[in-house]
């Protein structure tokens, strides 16, 4: 665990340094917010909790919490997930 | 809106998870590919989602590897609609045959319709397609369409041009017809014009020939009006008196005063219908235009009987008959009786008649006076018209073979 942590920490400076998508290169998650009515994240890790008002996802490293009003998980499979609904803040921890 | 009629195509069920950790079904879910939509999360411990019908099952099977109770809360969309009737099995043999039926009735000809015709009648042009093989029952994509269609045309002279289209069950008949050719007299059919009535000549225009008769003379029925027989007249201070005939087809119009007297007669006593209150009816099913009789074999015992046919035919909303008949045929008895005649009333009738015939007769001549004089006798009521006219009373004649030697003499 402690390996791979180190062998993704690696794989993230790699891209940086190299100016790489680090979407591509680390598989570091991808997050686009379309106005603040779509959030479509790519190479998540699944959903921790889900909410009307919140739901928060594992990128691997970092939790991406999603706050707002009416929110729905309008689709999902195992690398992208696209939610919906009043979207007020986008949180990570 | 696409989607959504994919899902109702495809169908789609509606799971209800409980558990300790239901998000992990959806991560599960997600990471098998199984698609999910519309996440309600009830509670922190229970969540309704929606998954396809073929996701259903790997999603409960899922669901118990992680701990949680995936129950069916509702079904919809196509499937789940047609899987209703699966066990109605009345349903889907009728279904079947319905779906055969159209499939086979489909191939055979329910309609002909005929366009282009004046003066030949459809039923005349039915009949002989009919005779072709092609009528109301035929099998379609066993008829050829142009070889019906020029054997028909052979057999039909009043038509130039005939084409039969076959559009799936009807069958569309275009025609063209002829142009009637105009009557064309030969002229090298040599003859005479002769009296066809006796009369007295009022005018006489003789186009070719020679005139035998003067206005005012009396002919008689038989006589030679204008003569095809020309005499050519000698020159002048030739010793010959002529120089012999010349045979010409006559034509010309000869137009007299004639008198013609005709006679009708009709009996008193005529024979009229009383009905006995006998009756009996019959029914029958026409079936692409095959007669099904109902009766069999069984005869009519009446000795004398009126048969009316009342037929209902299958016809469509739009107008369209369908080769679905119903007939009956009622078969009333009846007695012969005689019964006088009003002899006003068998007057009136006989002199009608004959005053037709006799226009029939004059043809474009006119009718200067007519009168009838009535007789009974022998139970027999005679009428006789006599009538003063001015007609064309010239007819050809043609001359025999035999003369034609007379031509050849003249121009020698």
């Amino acid at each position: 665990m402690d390996r791979s942590g180190k062998k993704e920490g690696l794989l993230e400076k790699t891209a940086e340094v190299f100016d790489l998508p680090g979407d591509v290169v680390a598989g570091l998650p991808r997050i686009e917010l379309t106005g603040s009515r779509e959030l479509r994240m790519e190479n998540h890790k699944g959903i921790l909790s889900y909410g009307d008002d919140e739901i928060h996802i594992s990128g691997g490293k970092l939790v991406v919490k999603v706050r707002g009003a009416g929110l729905e998980l309008k689709s999902m499979n195992a690398s992208q997930l696209l939610i919906t609904g009043a979207i007020r803040a986008v949180e990570l921890e | 809106m696409l989607k959504r009629l994919i899902n109702v195509l495809r169908g789609s069920v509606r799971l209800e998870v409980t558990g300790a950790f239901p998000e992990r079904l959806l991560n599960l879910c997600a990471q098998k590919g199984i698609q999910f939509w519309n996440v309600e999360w009830l509670e922190p411990t229970r969540l309704r989602l929606t998954v396809t019908r073929q996701g259903s099952g790997p999603a409960r099977r899922l669901g118990e590897k992680v701990q949680c109770t995936v129950t069916p809360e509702g079904r919809s969309g196509v499937p789940f609609f047609l899987a209703r009737f699966r066990r109605r099995y009345a349903l889907l043999v009728g279904l079947a045959l319905s779906l055969t039926a159209v499939c086979v009735l489909s191939q055979f000809i329910l309609t002909v319709e005929v366009e282009g015709n004046q003066s030949v009648t459809t039923a005349e042009i039915l009949t002989e397609l009919r005779r072709q093989g092609l009528g109301v029952g035929a099998y379609g994509p066993g008829l050829d369409a142009d070889e019906v269609g020029r054997r028909a045309l052979m057999n039909l002279p009043g038509l130039s041009w005939l084409s039969v289209n076959l559009h799936g069950t009807r069958a569309e008949v275009l025609v063209r017809e002829a142009v009637e050719t105009p009557e064309s007299v030969d002229g090298t059919e040599l003859g005479d014009i002769v009296a066809r009535a006796s009369g007295i000549i009022t005018g006489i225009d003789a186009l070719s020939g020679e005139a035998r008769f003067a206005v005012g003379d009396t002919v008689v029925e038989g006589d030679v009006l204008i003569s095809g027989s020309v005499i050519l007249d000698a020159p002048m201070y030739s010793e010959r008196e002529n120089l012999g005939t010349m045979e010409v087809r006559a034509q010309g119009q000869v137009y007299a005063r004639t008198w013609r007297t005709l006679t009708a007669a009709l009996p008193l006593e005529a024979p009229v219908k009383a009905y006995t209150g006998e009756e009996h009816s019959r029914w029958a099913l026409t079936l692409f235009g095959r007669r099904i009789d109902f009766f069999g074999k069984s005869g009519i015992s009446f000795p004398e009987y009126d048969k009316i046919s009342r037929t209902w035919t299958l016809t469509l909303p739009g107008g369209r008959e369908m080769p679905l008949a119903l007939t009956r045929e009622t078969c009333r008895a009846y007695t012969l009786e005689s019964a006088p005649v009003e002899t006003e009333a068998a007057r009136a009738l006989l002199e009608e008649e004959l005053l037709a015939a006799l226009r029939e007769s004059v043809g474009e001549g006119e009718i200067l006076n007519a009168s009838f004089a009535a007789a009974e006798r022998d139970g027999l009521l005679t009428v006789t018209l006599q009538a003063e006219c001015t007609e064309e009373i010239g007819r050809f004649v043609p001359r025999e073979h035999a003369d034609f030697t007379q031509e050849n003499e003249a121009d020698s």
